[in-house]
């Protein structure tokens, strides 16, 4: 059974990895003191006999976040730092490969920008919804929210983004 | 998905370092390795916990360590009283050892008891207004000065003062014997807040 759930989460670490690494970094604004924290709460996956009663996404989620939340409060003599979510030098997907005029780049730019300037709250709620495709519920269950709170505040961010979009160009 | 959340994914997140895909990995392999997985059907009939003891023997074993309880809590209940009984009687006799020392053995002992005169004799010293605070008030009673001494060690930790002066020649100066720690008094003295 144990091995059974140990297999279950290298999975789903190797799918998600970014994912969860960005939603500790939105926490701790320190891509080393994110990795701990992803480090930690696999640890402490580890020591489960038992698989979660929901949605093992949503439980390990939930476990990264409120391990960097951990790391954040015993780290908080510490001056805040806040690195982006994002990797430096564009996207690689469709659209740089295909874009490649200095005014979609700025676009690119201005949205991952806009992005890591929405609250923490909103940053992992788009980081799941967008990246690791989680449903609002699971979502919920990491933001110990009601699910439809998680739906609002993902239209907000997303409304928000938009307009910053709409601003910057 | 709107043209915007398309947008947003096709965002590349940053990868975490090579690092802690290691360490993940590792901590996940190392718990499958450091954690026991569940017995087999074989591996359970041999397991301690599956021998069936006969209740006859589990009794057995508990009255065991019961007794054995017993026996080391009595030896210790017994040990106790006699190093107790043992400590009165070493001050005894102590106190008949030094009780049945007489004057003269009293002056072999270097200044014991004994001060010059301003005429050159020889006499017992005995406390003077000035001397020592202490010894004015503690020296009561009547008997040998041994006697004194030696009871007044049991009686106060001021009486031990004046022995200590009687037993060195020296007077006992109550101002800075506190940092003086050569004496085990000091510490009696402190104890009863002298």
């Amino acid at each position: 059974m144990e091995s059974v759930l140990r297999t279950e989460l290298e999975q789903l670490y190797r799918k998600h990895r970014q994912s969860l690494f960005s939603v500790a970094l939105t926490v701790t604004g320190c891509s080393s003191m994110a990795e701990d924290a992803v480090q930690e709460a696999f640890a402490r996956l580890c020591q489960k006999s038992e698989p979660p009663e929901g949605s093992l996404a949503s439980y390990v989620f939930a476990a990264v976040r409120n391990a960097a939340i951990d790391c954040r409060r015993r780290q908080q003599h510490q001056r805040s730092i806040t690195e982006s979510i994002f990797a430096s030098g564009g996207s690689d997907s469709q659209l740089s490969s295909s874009s490649t005029t200095a005014n979609q780049n700025d676009e690119t730019e201005s949205l991952k920008s806009a992005i890591d300037q929405l609250d923490e709250l909103s940053r992992q709620i788009v980081v799941m919804k967008i990246f690791s495709e989680l449903t609002f519920e699971e979502i919920a269950g990491v933001l110990e929210l009601p699910s439809a709170t998680a739906a609002t505040r993902y239209r907000r961010a997303i409304m928000k983004l938009e307009e910053e979009l709409r601003r910057s160009s | 998905m709107s043209e915007l959340e398309l947008r947003i994914r096709a965002l590349s997140l940053r990868t975490p370092d090579h690092s802690l895909d290691d360490r993940v990995l590792a901590a996940l392999r190392q718990s499958d390795v450091t954690q026991p997985t569940e017995l087999s059907t074989a591996e359970k009939a041999i397991t301690p916990d599956n021998v069936g003891f006969s209740p006859a023997l589990n009794t057995n074993r508990r009255g065991t360590v019961v007794t054995s309880g017993w026996i080391v809590a009595s030896a210790s209940m017994l040990i106790g009283t006699v190093v107790g009984n043992s400590l009165p009687s070493i001050s005894s006799l102590q106190a008949q050892r030094n009780t049945s020392m007489n004057p003269d053995q009293t002056a072999g002992i270097v200044g014991f008891g004994r001060r010059e005169s301003a005429n050159g004799s020889v006499e017992p010293r005995l406390s003077e207004p000035g001397d020592s605070t202490v010894t004015g008030n503690v020296r009561v009673g009547s008997g040998s000065v041994a006697s004194q001494i030696v009871e007044s060690i049991w009686i106060s930790p001021t009486a031990a003062a004046v022995a200590w002066e009687q037993q060195t020649g020296q007077i006992f100066n109550v101002v800075n014997h506190v940092s003086d720690r050569r004496f085990d008094m000091c510490r009696e003295c402190h104890r009863v807040g002298g």
